[in-house]
């Protein structure tokens, strides 16, 4: 028997030994001068639907699970195999000592954040993700940041020119996690730097960072921070677009692919959204991440205005 | 047969992981071509050159087993040992169903200390000592 309404449908059996054939099985099943059986068998068949969707939710939380710990593995066997075999050789190999020792190192170091991603991605799921929260001044933060990202530019003689847009005189306070907030804007930095390095070597690039004030748009009066990072890179892949913010990001050489996971994870518990388009003169891509303000703040703001109308009477 | 006639073509998409191996198989006395790209590999790759194909299963744009395929249309007698960091049970059906038609025995799981890849290779090559 198969029940369909709007939008599902069920493919049931219902098993009554003494009917002759089918009609009679049924109508001996749903057959009834009373309401509530008839509502019985209702309530029987919603929770025949709710065991499916959640079946087939548990399914596919399960497939995913297990491409996510065969990522995982992969990665984190990869640069493991790079340090077991530099270690083995380097005695061996002392006229090579320079070089087994800077390989041990970079795989050493991509192991590092590897461990670290992970660790993030199961606080994230297990919802054990610990914050520090404090007031913030959000434009300061991304200034030193910025001057971080500038030396390290130019240490590495990249071709590629940072900019950052705020007006230093407003104060931008939100209530977020130091560090969470820094490893977000990291990510999205170290990632506008990769895919914009990595466009042809020649031409130049360039990432441009603001940061502003905006009503929210839900009109509820308050204000939250918009901060994007535009950069002139290659691009956001119209296939990866779809799964950009999840566990199976596809990565570049370097990366661990979890960084926008974790990103956006932490830009939602602290309250915000984040997102991501290309460009459209098709030149590079733009991630943006708003956070409400401070409420401290709002309500500082609100006091001058109160002044004024006060001295208008 | 012994080691300084062994001939082995490696491909690894991890520039670190392919030199490793490559100087860890040399200490031991084979005789190794490494690239870190497929296509470089094939583009390389002559009939009777290789006693031993020792290929990474996952890499961007050409897996092990294709470029393996390609290998074998040039060279139909020669040997492969696949190597791969993921699961092993990933590649439980392949290993069962197909390995044994391309006459494939080999599966080798990363990371592996370079004494066990040898004497892996040495029992794919089978040596008579």
């Amino acid at each position: 028997m198969y029940i369909i309404d709007g939008e599902r449908f069920l493919r049931v059996e219902l098993k009554e030994p003494q009917a002759e054939n089918f009609s009679e099985s049924l109508g001996r099943a749903v057959y009834s001068n009373s309401k509530r059986s008839v509502e019985s068998f209702k309530s029987i068949f919603e929770l025949l639907w709710n065991e499916r969707t959640l079946n087939e939710d548990l399914k596919r939380a399960d497939k995913m699970q297990k491409e996510f710990i065969n990522i995982a593995s992969h990665e984190l066997r990869t640069p493991t195999q790079a340090i077991l075999s530099y270690s083995e050789l380097l005695q061996k190999h002392p006229e090579r000592k320079e070089e087994m020792i800077q390989a041990m190192s970079r795989n050493a170091e991509r192991l590092r954040k590897l461990t670290d991603d992970i660790l993030d991605v199961t606080r994230i799921e297990s919802e054990t993700l610990m914050l520090k929260i404090e007031p913030l001044n959000i434009g300061d933060l991304i200034s030193d940041i910025i001057e971080d990202y500038r030396n390290q530019i130019e240490k590495n003689n990249d071709n590629v020119e940072l900019h950052y847009y705020f007006e230093p005189k407003t104060k931008i306070i939100v209530e977020a996690d130091r560090a969470r907030l820094i490893q977000v804007i990291s990510n999205l930095l170290d990632n506008a730097l990769k895919f914009t390095k990595s466009k042809v070597e020649n031409s130049s690039g360039s990432i441009h960072v603001t940061a502003e004030k905006k009503d929210t748009e839900n009109g509820n009066k308050k204000q939250e921070v918009i901060v994007s990072i535009k950069d002139t890179g290659t691009g956001i892949d119209p296939e990866i677009m779809p799964r950009l913010f999840t566990k199976f990001a596809t990565k570049s050489e370097i990366g661990t692919g979890l960084g926008l996971f974790i990103s956006k994870s932490i830009i939602e518990v602290h309250g915000g959204k984040i997102w991501a388009e290309n460009n459209t003169d098709g030149n590079g891509a733009t991630f943006t991440f708003s956070l409400p303000l401070s409420e401290q703040q709002q309500e500082q703001e609100q006091e001058p205005r109160l002044s004024s109308s006060n001295l208008t009477l | 047969m012994n080691n300084n006639e062994s001939r082995i073509l490696l491909v690894d998409d991890e520039p670190d992981i392919a030199l490793a191996f490559k100087i860890g198989l040399e200490d031991n006395g084979f005789r190794v071509d490494a690239f870190d790209n497929p296509s470089k590999a094939l583009s390389n790759f002559k009939v009777g050159f290789y006693d031993l194909l020792l290929l990474d299963i996952k890499m961007p744009k050409l897996n092990g087993f294709e470029a393996y395929q390609q290998m074998k249309q040039i060279d139909k007698k020669v040997k492969v040992c696949f190597i791969t960091a993921s699961e092993m049970h990933y590649y439980e059906d392949i290993r069962k169903e197909i390995f044994p038609k391309l006459g494939v025995k080999s599966l080798i799981r990363k990371p592996i200390r370079i004494d066990d890849l040898v004497s892996d290779l040495r029992d794919e090559l089978q040596y008579l000592v």
